[in-house]
């Protein structure tokens, strides 16, 4: 099961796209059981009314604001994993995130689950765009010591000397900065290794360029930072560039305050780019290696707060592509309040390290038990061969 | 106060019969009054904070005497708001200490006009920190690193300036907030020297208020103030957790340090959660009660006192009892104090 | 000009060695500054760094009225940051700025834990106030720590069922390293901080956050018999840290940190068990002054600092992102005044790799070469080239008319070595300069004191090749 992705339908090699919603998404606010008394009983003010949602089973509906994803639903490509979490799940959105990247709940971890995948993926280092994150800074989930990570901010204005304007004075700069980072003999351990590092971040660069001029396509992408950052995904994939592991995130789901004009906001630009994405891939006939998975840290309160709700717990992940057999995974966690986890949160009914494990052994094609740090029940989330 | 209800206020009372001040209610929470800078009245039990964000930005949040979050706007124009009013249509005129502008958006966040830039000349501005509106309208803004108050018709052109860098007699340092009373005497709150400086409408210097210290009467950065129809002073003295109380001659009279207790919303907000209420009963509640850096102050006409309690996200409403005295009813002056009472 | 391999390793005199002094004890000076020092004797200059509490106090009223979050403080780690960025630019007690990152990075407390800023925040107070002091009230101060306490969880070390987190990492990382005790000494060592807790505050909602204070709580101590390191009583925790001071182990792990912050790159921390100090005498000048002053931090840095290992060490650092980011700005002169931005330093150095107030783990950074791969190299890089090259940043109008000071017209290699001068002096490779040399040769001979257009472009087309180079990278 684990060779070599024996779930997929083509030879190339998968790939996995990770976005992450920041700040704890109301899990019970996206995939709605509406049909459940204790919904409406626990959400008097933050709730989504009737008619504002999609029904796409008999008892759950989508926030209005994600029918995108129904359609996505409906054509099978969307499963859907219930009560995510893990036991004594954090509140802090920082340690909380820790958690989801390093695979690590009990103590401080510093290896990031995807950074430990590339370099099982790229040992030799040979590709320095195997893990790409696309905005600023590195997310700990793609950092490990002595892999190499390209972190995108703006994929048309990436590389060194960036803040110089003229192009052609930036290129004269950057003959200049290859000629000082050059090997030299005799400047140290230390003087080396930074001239390589210097090199490789040119080579990335160079690579990188290639990408916006390659691309073009039919799909017009919304205005917004989700949106955008998927072309940006898109774009370096359609260049054939080898990557591997692409991260990013769609920050603002913290909403104690102002939940429902903000969360229908998000939850539209956030379908609504994975459609475009999608579509855009299927056009140049790429989507069939490509795994999407959304996360996010935490679910919400059970009871809202009057303007929006608390740090909870159990919240919910989607794993999108042409290759997943769409449905419903795991339970979706009782919310009745004699259920509830110390009277206000909703318990996770799968380990977010089971959805890991299905990642790396069943898309991916590699060991999974020294990244989530145990044996973990896997689900069946793929079509088979 | 809008400009209409200012306009009609009565003459001053020779003097007041003080009854007290006590402390009314307590408005917001974190996440809705988000370290609110400003305070402003509008129609029909409508308030507004101004919130400035952390980092850099800053909207107008609306809520209501019921306590009710009637969501944020203005975010998309604001870098460093840092003081507002209100006019009578219930639109916002706003310095920006960081764009260099006085800025004027509508209720839905949008932008009406603006002006200004950054400078030291003639309708430029470094770091406007206040704004107030005179009885005919314009706009009086203090320009902070400039040292001095600018006067500015609604149409941005400038009709006057006052003051200028220094720390003598109707000098400033630093100036933050302004009031205007209803005679157009215009109060500064002249934060680098730690007091009040009270201008005639002509520009001309009348006195100062207070200074440098943490005593009765006393100021450690002043950043905002307000008169009301008495001409009682009160003065954000921000450095020291406090709001103070001056009469119309800038005699000490009282002091704010603070008697919140629990909001609507913050009552409803923390009812959903166990452990914070947990938490809150094993705490000290007298730490809740407290002002937090009040960076203004606003009495509106039901004399009620608005204070802007920026650190901990929310106003602290006071109610001014006190009744008119007219020259009849009360003595005269005395020259000495004096212990014998009848 | 010296080369790169030539001057690392000699005796730094002159203008080079008070530069390198000051960008040590503290995040470096302007040339002005630099060269106000040099006129005075070295030990006496090392003295008044050594004293900042001598030094006026730096005045926030400026800061915090602009940036009124630094002083209100809400669950964001950004506003310490912030604070402390504009405190490490323009106090003029440096050192005191200095020591508190040092003991940040040995003592590595974290606000993601809890998110309350508050608390993080005081702690690196408290080592503004003690980090010069004895080691032992520093450790005392930080067994105290509600901080501290709360991210090693000894809140939860109770008399009747104790928590060794605290207990452990007091020896393992905050004083005397692996090795030097039994797993026995952590249990009793718990055992005796029992009872150290910190007060409830109330809860950030509806009203913020308010600040914790330690309390002790002796119902909750084990008042038993205790043997630690080989001592027996009915120890509490200063008593634990009393025997620990003493013991030449802590001594050497100290020196060693304070070798690797101040001097030169050690390797990783956990790797000290095994790999000897590079320079072991070095260790030896400064445990001796560690037991000579009864375990004062100053006293060690004073032998350090006047110590040829010291003047030896030019460069022979990775900056830190933090020195990083203030160096940078430092020589552009920017931020003496608290501008919009100076929030965005913070997210700077975090792309970096080093986030203020939020290191990973308790193991604290990774330094050296570790601190730089592809993405912090372009950071860096493209941090330090975006404020060089802005012509109305005041250090480069500071170095435009130093240049046109000069009243006569420069070869590119007279151009080249004074700007190089000025920005260190920073000595470089024959590879770095033959490069920079090519962009010099590009302009001729200029006099900069003619056309003022000129010279700014110029000299921000110089500065921001020099920060790009490699050299740059080491303080």
């Amino acid at each position: 099961m684990t060779a070599n992705g024996a779930n997929r339908t083509n030879k190339k090699d998968p790939v996995l796209v990770v976005i992450q919603q920041s700040g704890g998404n109301d899990f019970l606010n996206t995939v709605i059981p509406f049909e459940n008394g204790h919904y409406w009983d626990s959400r008097p003010t933050i709730r989504v009314e009737r008619d504002n949602m999609v029904p796409f089973t008999d008892d759950l509906a989508f926030h209005g604001a994600a029918t995108p994803f129904k359609s996505i639903f409906d054509a099978g490509d969307m499963a859907i994993i219930q009560g995510v979490g893990y036991e004594n799940s954090s509140r802090s959105h920082f340690r909380g995130m820790d958690i989801w990247h390093t695979a690590e709940p009990n103590s401080v971890a510093t290896e990031g689950w995807l950074g430990q995948v590339m370099r099982q993926l790229d040992p030799d280092k040979k590709n320095v765009l195997t893990g790409v994150s696309i905005g600023r800074g590195l997310p700990r989930a793609m950092a490990a010591p002595g892999v190499p990570v390209a972190s995108i901010g703006d994929l048309d204005n990436y590389g060194l000397m960036t803040p110089v304007q003229k192009e052609e004075e930036r290129n004269k700069d950057l003959d200049i900065f290859k000629r000082m980072y050059s090997p030299a003999f005799g400047s140290g351990v230390v003087m080396d290794y930074l001239g390589q590092t210097g090199r490789d971040s040119l080579t990335g660069a160079d690579i990188l360029k290639k990408a916006p001029e390659m691309y073009q396509s039919t799909v017009e992408y919304a205005d917004n930072a989700i949106a955008k950052a998927l072309r940006d995904v898109a774009r370096i994939h359609l260049a054939g560039l080898g990557t591997r592991i692409f991260y990013t995130q769609h920050g603002g789901y913290d909403h104690h305050a102002q939940e429902l004009p903000s969360h229908e906001k998000l939850l539209a630009e956030l379908t609504g780019g994975i459609t475009d994405f999608l579509a855009d891939l299927r056009e140049h006939d790429a989507a069939d290696n490509v795994l999407i998975l959304v996360f996010t840290e935490f679910g919400r309160r059970m009871r809202d707060n009057g303007s929006g709700t608390d740090h909870g717990s159990g919240g919910g992940a989607f794993l999108i592509g042409d290759n997943v057999n769409g449905g419903l995974y795991s339970e979706y966690p009782s919310i009745d309040p004699a259920d509830w986890l110390n009277a206000e949160d909703m318990k996770h009914t799968i380990d977010f390290r089971s959805i890991y494990a299905t990642i790396l052994e069943q898309w991916i094609g590699v060991e999974s038990q020294d990244i989530v740090r145990g044996q973990y029940e896997q689900i069946k989330p793929f079509v088979a061969a | 106060m809008t400009l209409a209800e200012k306009s009609t206020t009565e003459t001053r009372p020779h003097a007041l019969l003080r009854a007290g001040f006590p402390y009314l209610t307590t408005i917001g929470m974190r996440r809705v009054t988000w370290f609110p800078i400003d305070v402003a009245v509008g129609k029909e039990g409508r308030v507004y904070t101004l919130d400035r964000t952390q980092g850099s930005g800053g909207y107008i949040r609306r809520i209501n005497w019921d306590d009710e979050d009637l969501g944020a706007f203005g975010g998309s124009e604001l870098t460093w708001p840092s003081s507002f009013v209100v006019d009578e249509d219930e639109n916002f005129w706003i310095t920006d200490e960081a764009k260099n502008k006085v800025i004027v958006i509508d209720g839905e966040g949008a932008l009406l006009k603006s002006w200004g830039e950054k400078g030291s000349g003639e309708g430029q501005f470094d770091r406007p920190g206040g704004i107030a509106f005179d009885n005919d309208g314009n706009v009086v803004v203090s320009d902070a690193v400039n040292g001095r108050i600018q006067r500015y018709s609604r149409e941005g052109v400038l009709l006057q300036t006052i003051g200028t860098q220094g720390s003598g007699d109707g000098e400033l340092d630093g100036p933050a907030g302004v009031a205007v009373d209803e005679r157009g005497d215009i109060y500064v709150a002249d934060w680098g020297n730690h007091r009040v400086v009270h201008f005639a409408a002509d520009g001309s210097f009348k006195h100062t208020m207070g200074s440098h210290g943490s005593g009765d009467g006393e100021l450690n950065r002043p950043t905002g103030l307000c008169v009301d129809s008495d001409g009682d002073v009160y003065v954000a003295d921000w450095g020291n957790d406090r709001v103070q109380q001056f009469d119309q001659n800038g005699r000490y009279v009282y002091k704010f340090t603070g008697n919140s207790t629990l909001s609507k919303m913050g009552r409803r907000y923390i009812e959903t959660s166990p452990r914070v209420l947990r938490i809150r009963e094993m705490g000290k509640m007298e730490e809740l009660e407290v002002l937090r850096a009040p960076r203004s102050c606003l009495m509106d006409d039901q004399n009620r006192l608005l204070i802007p309690d920026f650190g901990s996200h929310r106003i602290q409403v006071y109610k001014k009892e006190a009744y008119p005295l007219t020259e009849a009813e009360i003595a005269p002056i005395m020259e000495t104090v004096d212990l014998y009472t009848v | 000009m010296t080369t790169l391999s030539e001057s690392r390793g000699e005796v730094a005199t002159g203008v080079a060695l008070y530069a390198h002094l000051l960008r040590r004890a503290g995040f470096s000076a302007s040339r002005a500054q630099v060269e106000e020092y040099a006129k005075r004797p070295y030990e006496e200059v090392v003295e008044e760094l050594l004293n900042p509490q001598d030094q006026p106090e730096i005045d926030e009223d400026r800061l915090l009225r602009y940036y009124p979050h630094y002083g209100s403080i809400d669950n964001y780690n950004g506003a310490g940051a912030g604070r402390w960025y504009y405190r490490m630019i323009n106090s003029e007690r440096q050192l005191q700025e200095k020591i508190a990152l040092f003991w940040h990075h040995v003592f590595a407390t974290a606000w993601h834990k809890t998110e309350h800023s508050p608390t993080v925040i005081r702690q690196i107070e408290m080592f503004r106030q003690n980090g010069l002091g004895k080691f032992s009230d520093i450790l005392l101060d930080l067994s105290r720590d509600p901080a501290m306490i709360h991210w090693l969880d000894n809140n939860q070390n109770h008399s009747y069922r104790i928590n060794e987190n605290f207990g452990r990492e007091l020896m393992e990382l905050f004083s005397m390293g692996i090795g030097a005790y039994s797993e026995h000494d952590i249990k009793e060592a718990a055992r005796a901080f029992t009872g150290w807790t910190f007060r409830q505050p109330m809860p950030l909602y509806p009203y913020g956050h308010w600040d914790a204070s330690y309390e002790y709580d002796p119902n909750d101590h084990d008042d038993g018999e205790k043997t630690f390191l080989g001592q027996t009583g009915n120890f509490n925790g200063q008593d634990v840290i009393d025997i620990i001071v003493d013991q030449e182990s802590a001594a050497r792990f100290i020196s060693r940190h304070l070798y690797n912050f101040f001097v030169a790159d050690e390797s990783q921390v956990p790797a000290w068990s095994i790999e000897p100090p590079q320079d072991p005498e070095a260790i030896d000048i400064m445990v001796n002054a560690y037991f000579e002053s009864g375990a004062e931090i100053r006293s060690v840095l004073r032998a350090m600092f006047n110590s040829d290992f010291f003047k030896r060490a030019a460069y022979k650092r990775v900056k830190s992102p933090v020195e990083f980011v203030t160096g940078v700005i430092k020589l552009s002169g920017e931020y003496t005044e608290p501008d919009p931005g100076l929030a965005d330093l913070v997210s700077a150095s975090t792309a970096m790799g080093q986030e203020l107030l939020n290191p990973a783990t308790v193991e604290g950074w990774h330094t050296g070469k570790e601190w730089i791969d592809g993405g912090t190299l372009n950071e860096r890089v493209n941090f330090a080239v975006e404020h060089l090259q802005k012509v109305d940043a005041p250090g480069v109008l500071a170095i435009v008319d130093r240049l046109a000071a000069l009243g006569r017209s420069l070869s590119p290699e007279e151009f080249l070595d004074e700007c190089l001068d000025l920005v260190g002096p920073l000595p470089v490779s024959d590879e770095t300069r033959g490069s920079l040399l090519e962009f010099a040769n590009t302009l001729g001979d200029v006099n900069y004191a003619s056309d003022r257009d000129e010279s700014l472009a110029n000299v921000t087309h110089m500065l921001r090749l020099i920060v790009a180079a490699p050299e740059y990278q080491f303080g």
